[in-house]
């Protein structure tokens, strides 16, 4: 009796478990990425954070599309204009409400300035030049720095701007003073910014559920996602699960390429190459021998097999990863030439070269590295010391821990003699990109492991950060861009190609352009901008 | 011995052993590469924002300075801030310990209801097609990892009888039932919603068989050999001499001493599955502990990973403890001195 009521009740749970069908009425968007999410835009670095950052909070300047022509437009400001070398002068646009309903004003930049200088995280490093950032009255902002600093204006899209009123009605005790915990513990769950979506649901470590804000001030396509949940750290074969079953409708950019191929052949899955706003390169120590030659750079340089290095990023026939790099300017950073030539291999030149060379390689065994934590670097390391030996060099090859490798830097001494890194764009200037990893005053960091030291390339770089004439600045960076392709200063192995699975019913005109259209880090992926079939 | 004293005994040398293991992960977990504020800031981050995120979490301290504020803070029931998070770790154990838990529980239950049984048809039919059947089954259990179960079960389910769902603890259209134990089945049915509790039951059928199937097969392998030793013995003779039925000397006689042994590895497995799911939970994007653990290490998060460890030797702790009593229910021979 006992028995056969407990296989009734069993076949009752089984049977109308399986019968569930729920209709979901509102579009939802579901995409997934490789890290955890972190929502408060005074701790966001990675690109998911900056993905939740563009998506959740406005910023006073957002990049204008490349499709449209690049550079940078007036978001939350409605404009701008320098008072003198030092002193920027933003004008707030009207009427903005935070997701709470209040209104934008000028208190509201000053506190997020305060507040991310404060916490000292996130991007607050792109604003070490800044000396002060003062309300002039509720429409106006005036920010001071201590040098001339045309950057200035480009780097402010990583400022999101946080409604003060909120934040001070939520904070906690903390270690900020008056300021209590600056709103930490607020911001884990909940959003305040002025964006076109809103936090429903937030665990850094399992998902984050948006919802869009209808009072947006720019407002959303009509077929903008109503809801979009963005998964964390979910497993490739789980992804590719979910997408042939249409559960889930954007990929992240980090599947491996088997399952990429795979997805390929799904008849519901497109798969989008985008333009990512960076670049794999193998970074020469030019202060240590034989690298302190530029002709054993050029020599290296003209070796490096790139038609190998690209094959290498081939995930079919027709889909490459990767795509030749024409120098250090990216697609989205001001100066970028779509029509510049890729730098290519050509060995007859490199032994020219190499003749040139005050040094005689096979006196030396260079040191090779890759960053052990992302172990498809190794081919590309692998392949430079392929070309050294070709030349005559002697070439080991190292995976470095990233804690090592961090450690090392710090002297050019102990820095490898090439280390592969990727660098991409943090904001829509090549300042960023450049000044960081070339400027002489520079070496010593992860992405300076060149120890670059060219007075030429020095000279460019901060006239580029003065000058605030954009045609003058296209012209100062293209020359900086060329100094650093002839003097051979750091090898380019290919700009970032992102394969993204996306299925049909989102892969559109409208998606794709926006997907394709940014060179910011994390700025593409703008919901608002998608469209849901 | 009474069992109070032999209870207060036993809490005793847990909190002794949970202090013990407090000393050791604190200090292992601070051995593992790298600096931890530095993989929390980014690469981008500055020297002097590094610097500054140390001294705040008081990594420039010494270490028994740092011990000291660790358990000045646990008594508190402050577990400290994550810096792969950047919340409360007690924040995250609460959020993720009942999805892991809720997950081993399914497994253990198919571990019991699978397990035994089948263990149970193969002492009863030794070396018939029956045995042989359950044998086979049992070896691919054990020799077969969970994470492999996990894909096979996912591939199975995902593609060729797409009935279950493969990924996290529900539907996202449902609205999932308000928080008392974080068990969503128990929390739905104390909503009375049970269109969320069967949504999440068929959720915990492929991760939950998943983790189960190695056990199942070590459930199977010692029930059916502890039965068959018992079978051999002479009071089972004795009981059939007597005409009992079959499925009394099964129930009454053999299977009470023959379990035993299997309660004991039950309650091993419980407190291994905690720890060990974190594959099988990252497959199926299921928002537990054991994933979560797994990520603080590759963090370097070290209040996180002291606490998740913390977790899992209580939990061991305490199951230890269950079992010794529930063996002791089993076999009255078997005295608290003992």
């Amino acid at each position: 009796m006992k028995i056969s009521f407990l296989i009734k009740l069993i076949t009752l749970i089984l049977v109308t478990t399986f019968s569930i069908n729920t209709v979901n009425a509102k579009t939802v968007l579901r995409t997934d990425e490789a890290a955890i999410g972190e929502a408060d835009p005074a701790k966001a670095t990675d690109y998911v954070d900056s993905v939740l950052m563009f998506n959740i909070y406005d910023a006073l300047v957002d990049e204008t599309a490349i499709f449209e022509g690049g550079g940078i437009t007036p978001l939350l400001a409605s404009g701008w204009e320098y008072a003198d070398a030092t002193t920027l002068n933003i004008t707030l646009r009207d009427g903005v409400k935070f997701h709470s309903g209040n209104t934008l004003s000028a208190d509201d930049v000053v506190f997020s300035y305060n507040r991310l200088m404060d916490m000292g995280q996130g991007f607050s490093f792109l604003f070490g030049n800044v000396t002060e950032v003062k309300a002039l009255d509720s429409k106006t902002v005036q920010i001071t720095t201590s040098e001339p600093y045309a950057p200035l204006v480009a780097s402010l899209i990583r400022l999101g701007i946080v409604d003060k009123d909120t934040i001070l009605a939520n904070t906690a005790s903390g270690n900020y003073g008056d300021n209590g915990d600056y709103g930490e513990a607020y911001l884990l769950t909940a959003s305040a910014g002025t964006g076109a979506y809103k936090i429903v649901n937030h665990d850094p470590n399992v998902k984050t559920v948006l919802a869009k804000n209808n009072d947006y001030f720019q407002g959303h396509n009509s077929k903008a996602p109503d809801e979009v949940i963005i998964k964390y750290s979910v497993e490739a074969a789980t992804i590719k699960a979910l997408m042939v079953r249409n559960e889930h409708e954007i990929s992240s950019m980090w599947l491996p390429n088997e399952v990429v191929a795979a997805l390929e052949k799904e008849p519901n899955v497109d798969i989008v190459p985008i333009p990512r706003p960076g670049a794999w390169m193998n970074k020469l120590n030019n202060r240590k021998a034989p690298f302190d030659d530029v002709h054993c750079r050029r020599a290296i340089q003209l070796a490096y097999d790139y038609d190998a290095l690209e094959q290498s990023f081939a995930v079919t026939d027709t889909l490459i990863a990767g795509k030749k790099s024409s120098g250090p300017l990216i697609p989205g950073l001001l100066g970028y030439d779509p029509n510049k030539p890729a730098i290519e291999r050509d060995i007859d030149r490199a032994f020219e070269e190499l003749a040139k060379c005050k040094y005689n390689p096979g006196d030396f065994t260079l040191d090779l590295a890759w960053i052990a934590e992302v172990p498809y670097e190794e081919p590309w390391a692998l392949q430079l010391q392929v070309n050294a030996i070709e030349l005559g060099f002697d070439a080991t090859v190292t995976g470095l821990p990233w804690a090592k490798f961090s450690d090392q830097v710090a002297s050019w001494e102990n820095t490898p003699h090439a280390t592969v890194v990727s660098v991409v764009a943090n904001f829509p200037d090549p300042d960023g990109l450049l000044y960081a990893q070339w400027h002489s005053s520079r070496g010593g960091t992860w992405m300076s492991a060149e120890w670059a030291n060219d007075a030429e390339l020095d000279s460019l770089l901060d006239k580029g950060r003065a000058e605030t004439d954009e045609s003058k600045r296209v012209a100062i960076y293209q020359a900086a861009n060329q100094l650093i392709i002839d003097n051979a200063i750091t090898l380019f192995i290919t700009d970032f190609v992102g394969m993204q699975p996306i299925n049909t019913a989102v892969s559109n005109d409208a998606t794709i352009r926006t997907l394709t259209g940014y060179g910011t880090m994390g700025r593409n992926l703008s919901f608002r901008e998608l469209e849901v079939n | 011995m009474s069992a109070t004293q032999y209870f207060l005994r036993r809490t005793f040398i847990s909190i002794i052993v949970f202090f013990g293991a407090s000393i050791v992960i604190f200090c292992l977990a601070r051995l593992i590469p790298g600096d931890p504020a530095r993989i929390a800031l980014g690469p981008f981050a500055t020297q002097e924002m590094v610097e500054q995120y140390r001294v705040a979490l008081h990594l420039n301290e010494s270490i028994f300075i740092q011990y000291k504020i660790f358990i000045t803070n646990l008594f508190q029931g402050d577990l400290g801030i994550s810096t792969y998070t950047k919340r409360p770790v007690l924040v995250d154990i609460i959020s993720y310990f009942p999805a892991t838990f809720e997950l081993v529980l399914m497994s253990v239950t198919l571990m019991i209801l699978i397990g035994m049984p089948l263990g149970i048809l193969s002492g009863k039919y030794k070396d018939t097609f029956i045995d042989h059947i359950a044998r086979i089954f049992s070896l691919l259990g054990v020799v077969t990892p969970s994470f492999l179960w996990a894909i096979i079960l996912m591939l199975f389910f995902a593609f060729l009888i797409p009935i279950f769902p493969v990924a996290e603890r529900m539907d996202e259209a449902l609205d999932p039932p308000k928080i008392v134990t974080g068990l969503l089945l128990i929390d739905s049915l104390l909503e009375g919603n049970f269109k969320v509790f069967r949504d999440a039951f068929s959720h915990l059928i492929l991760p939950g068989l998943a983790i189960a199937m190695p056990a199942i097969g070590n459930v199977a392998r010692l029930t059916r050999t502890n039965l068959s030793d018992i079978y051999d013995k002479q009071y089972i003779e004795f009981a059939r001499s007597y005409a009992f039925s079959e499925f009394k000397i099964a129930t009454k006689y053999a299977l009470k001493p023959a379990s035993i042994p299997t309660v004991t590895i039950i309650g091993l497995d419980f407190a291994l599955m905690l720890g060990n799911a974190f594959l099988v939970e990252t497959v199926f994007v299921w928002p537990g502990m054991a994933k979560y653990g797994v990520e603080v290490i590759l963090a370097k998060d070290l209040n996180g990973i002291v606490a998740t460890a913390l977790i899992i030797t209580t939990f061991y702790l305490v199951i230890n403890m269950v079992v010794d009593f529930i063996v002791l229910l089993l076999n009255p021979r078997i005295t608290l001195k003992d």
